[in-house]
């Protein structure tokens, strides 16, 4: 009897605490409700020196919202998109959260439609976005996200280098070619400098990507339902030949074995040739790479990113957006969060840090910032016809383009003949083609 | 007195029953917790991920799971990265495996050495396995740099030109198998106990019949270890089998340059936790368990042949 009495006081022992945190809420929390103030919680996987840019749009929000209290909650990156769905699917999702879904997914997503939210405030996307974000952000006609920024390409370049080795600086006007003739006055590999810094890797905006749209060529259909007859086409051939050539002809790019030996572990530089100052030019999003760019220690500029004579440029657009997850017991409240972090007024707290590029037109007039010469490519090049990067479009992008990676890899490592590529994406456009088709007969079974 | 006893005997069966019974219950009730946490923990996220394994469910979605029958297992069938991730772990098993115990058994009659200082060596050998994975393959993505990384420097000082290791599909595996080794010092110090259980006369008559050194390691050591080398043999097939971390991290999760490291896990990561088709991934790893139970078994069955324990010999 004794025995049992103490095994049974074990178990209250470990079990009552475990219990109790359940079923009583925190102090602050219960402050809270006494004083009717709605918690809701803004999830971000963004760096640490962000961080106090969120925190100063949530302090001015809850400074105009007193009834409303947000969290902001930073995750690390490589978990974000894990966290968020197995939260989600746990029923504990983000009220606000930075979406990644492609706009395919958008309908059967955890992201509520916000057209009625919009409508019911006044909120015309067109006047107050930059109308080339809304592209990545709504699906058929109906918003799911509001843009956090405007991340768009530009060239950035090395001012101490070109000067250094007497090249001209880079205009508006240039073309591929004279941004490869410029890169290979740049380069010299024994030194460990080269022009162009090329991150590799096909279908990323510091890669391939706006390169082939300036060729004529595309990846996937519009839609993303289609590989063949666009991976394989003559345009996109002669794009990756070039990228071949850039890479083993011309040698203006450093090796991928030396790329992750760039800058100082830890830095921003890590892994980054532009950075550290061992590659001269660097096609850049400008959303990630402004705030790294701050960090540099040579004087910078930006130019629009080049294309082929003749040729139209594109702009390799695509923003971050802020959804609300359609789970949220208070989407009144975070709807509120979305309107104001997305409007001209919180994009004046995000110009004065600028590390990413606000979304809002009134801001880069209000602010200057489409006269400041760094930022006035992006400026320039927002106004350029744009399509939705092949990894957006295509919503299986990343269940199904293996081989082409592959390929990327194979020509980074010079084992693959420029004669051959026309048939390796040949091949790969077939594989990449019956793994979609499967793909989608499965999502509509 | 035999009357006495025998009239007895049903009422001390009875009263010895609920003593029984009542120590039963007494014992459950103390693994109470343990066994909730198993059943809350391990046993139901089991069988739920057996019925995910028939659906259809995009984690991230806001749809439900979709039951489609046995379409994951067939659509498994024809997946070529599937059959080269079961590739890629049996290579890596056959090749790390055998290693492991043969290097693991080779330092721990080193360090059964009788010389002074020999806890330090023990402790320092040990070590290695200790430390979590992610430190462990961060420390060898440096070794392994093809350009300034030790090992190639090593090479280059003895003029042989090192290959690109990681970032070379002909090499990446071996170069993780390289890797294994980092933790040889735990399995060596459960030899060691194995080693140290040996009867020291066994050793001094087999010299006295003029047994050389090798012989005596092939007709002492090794059938009296064949328990430790059974134990080791199944602990690294299943650890074969379940490596994830160290490669996570030695290729960003990638799988490596034409998934030459797609290891089982890592692809059922990709597909889990990336592409968020969860049912696709429960059924890879229903597959991935029925294959480790099978390869234990055929371990198993083969060990009559092998193994020999010393309670056999009385």
């Amino acid at each position: 009897m004794r025995r049992l009495f103490a095994v049974l006081i074990a178990v209250v022992v470990v079990a009552v605490p475990m219990t109790r945190s359940l079923s009583v809420p925190s102090t602050a929390t219960a402050a809270r409700a006494r004083a009717n103030i709605v918690t809701i919680t803004w999830w971000n996987p963004d760096i640490v020196a962000w961080q106090p840019t969120y925190q100063a749009l949530a302090r001015a929000f809850m400074k105009q919202y007193p009834h409303i209290a947000v969290q902001v909650i930073n995750i690390p990156e490589s978990g974000y998109a894990t966290k968020v769905a197995t939260n989600i699917a746990g029923g504990k999702g983000p009220d606000v959260w930075v979406n990644s879904h492609t706009p395919e997914q958008y309908p059967t997503s955890p992201a509520q439609p916000l057209n009625s939210f919009m409508a019911a405030d006044h909120v015309n996307p067109n006047i107050w976005f930059q109308p080339a974000v809304s592209n990545a952000l709504t699906y058929k006609g109906i918003y799911y996200s509001v843009p956090r920024d405007m991340g768009i390409s530009a060239l950035a370049y090395n001012v101490d280098a070109f000067n250094k080795a007497h090249v001209a600086l880079p205009t508006d006007r240039w073309t591929l070619m004279d941004m490869v003739a410029a890169a290979k006055k740049l380069t010299n590999a024994s030194q460990h400098h080269w022009g162009l810094n090329y991150e590799g890797g096909f279908g990323t905006i510091t890669d391939l990507s706006p390169i082939l749209w300036d060729f004529g060529g595309s990846f996937v259909s519009d839609d993303g339902h289609k590989a063949v007859g666009y991976m394989d086409s003559p345009a996109t051939i002669k794009a990756v030949q070039f990228d071949w050539d850039l890479i083993n002809t011309w040698k203006v790019v450093p090796p991928a074995t030396v790329m992750g030996s760039f800058g100082i572990a830890g830095s921003s530089a890590q892994g980054n040739a532009f950075l550290a100052g061992n590659a001269a030019l660097d096609p850049i999003d400008g959303d990630y790479a402004i705030g790294d760019l701050k960090s540099a220690s040579f004087k910078w500029g930006e130019a629009i990113y080049p294309t082929l004579p003749g040729h139209p440029h594109y702009a390799y657009l695509y923003p971050a957006g802020y959804s609300m997850w359609r789970g949220s017991t208070h989407k009144k409240e975070a709807w509120a969060l979305m309107k104001f972090i997305s409007s001209p007024a919180a994009n004046a707290i995000v110009a004065k840090t600028l590390f990413w590029t606000p979304p809002t037109l009134a801001t880069w007039k209000q602010f200057g910032l489409d006269k400041i010469s760094v930022w006035a490519a992006f400026w320039k090049t927002r106004t350029f016809q744009t399509k939705l990067p092949p990894w957006i479009a295509a919503q299986f992008w990343g269940d199904c383009t293996t081989p082409l990676m592959n390929l990327s890899d194979k020509i980074e490592r010079d084992v693959v003949a420029r004669a051959a590529i026309p048939a390796q994406l040949k091949a790969i456009a077939q594989k990449v083609q019956s793994c979609f088709d499967r793909d989608y007969a499965r999502l509509h079974r | 007195m035999a009357r006495t006893v025998d009239l007895a005997r049903p009422a001390i069966r009875r009263r010895r029953g609920r003593l029984a019974r009542k120590e039963m219950l007494e014992g459950y009730l103390a693994i109470s917790p343990w066994l909730i946490g198993l059943l809350v923990f391990a046993a139901l996220p089991i069988l739920a991920s057996l019925g995910l394994s028939f659906t259809d469910w995009n984690a991230s979605s806001a749809q439900a799971p979709a039951w489609i029958g046995l379409r994951n297992y067939s659509d498994l069938v024809n997946d070529e990265y599937f059959w080269t991730a079961l590739r890629v772990t049996f290579v890596y098993a056959l090749l790390s495996v055998p290693l492991n115990l043969i290097v693991g058994l080779f330092l721990s009659m080193l360090l059964n050495q009788k010389l002074r200082g020999m806890y330090l060596f023990r402790t320092l050998f040990y070590l290695p396995s200790v430390i979590a994975g992610v430190a462990t393959a961060t420390l060898w993505l440096w070794i392994f740099n093809p350009i300034y990384g030790l090992l190639n420097v090593i090479l280059a000082k003895v003029g042989i030109a090192g290959p690109a290791w990681l970032s070379d599909p002909a090499w990446a595996l071996y170069a993780v198998v390289i890797m294994s080794l980092w933790g040889v010092g735990g399995g060596a110090v459960i030899y060691l106990a194995g080693l140290q259980n040996i009867p020291a006369h066994l050793y001094e008559a087999a010299s006295i019949d003029g047994a050389g050194r090798w012989a005596q390691l092939r007709h002492i050591t090794l059938p009296l270890l064949s328990p430790t080398i059974l134990f080791l043999l199944v602990m690294g097939i299943i650890g074969a089998f379940q490596t994830f971390t160290t490669v996570y991290v030695l290729t960003g999760g990638t799988g490596g340059p034409e998934q030459s490291v797609l290891f089982f896990m890592l692809y059922l990561y990709q597909k889990a936790f990336q592409d968020f088709q969860m049912g696709y991934a429960s059924a890879m790893a229903w597959i991935g368990a029925a294959i480790a139970m099978v390869l234990a078994l055929l371990v198993f069955k083969s060990s009559p042949l092998w193994v020999h324990y010393e309670s056999e010999r009385t």
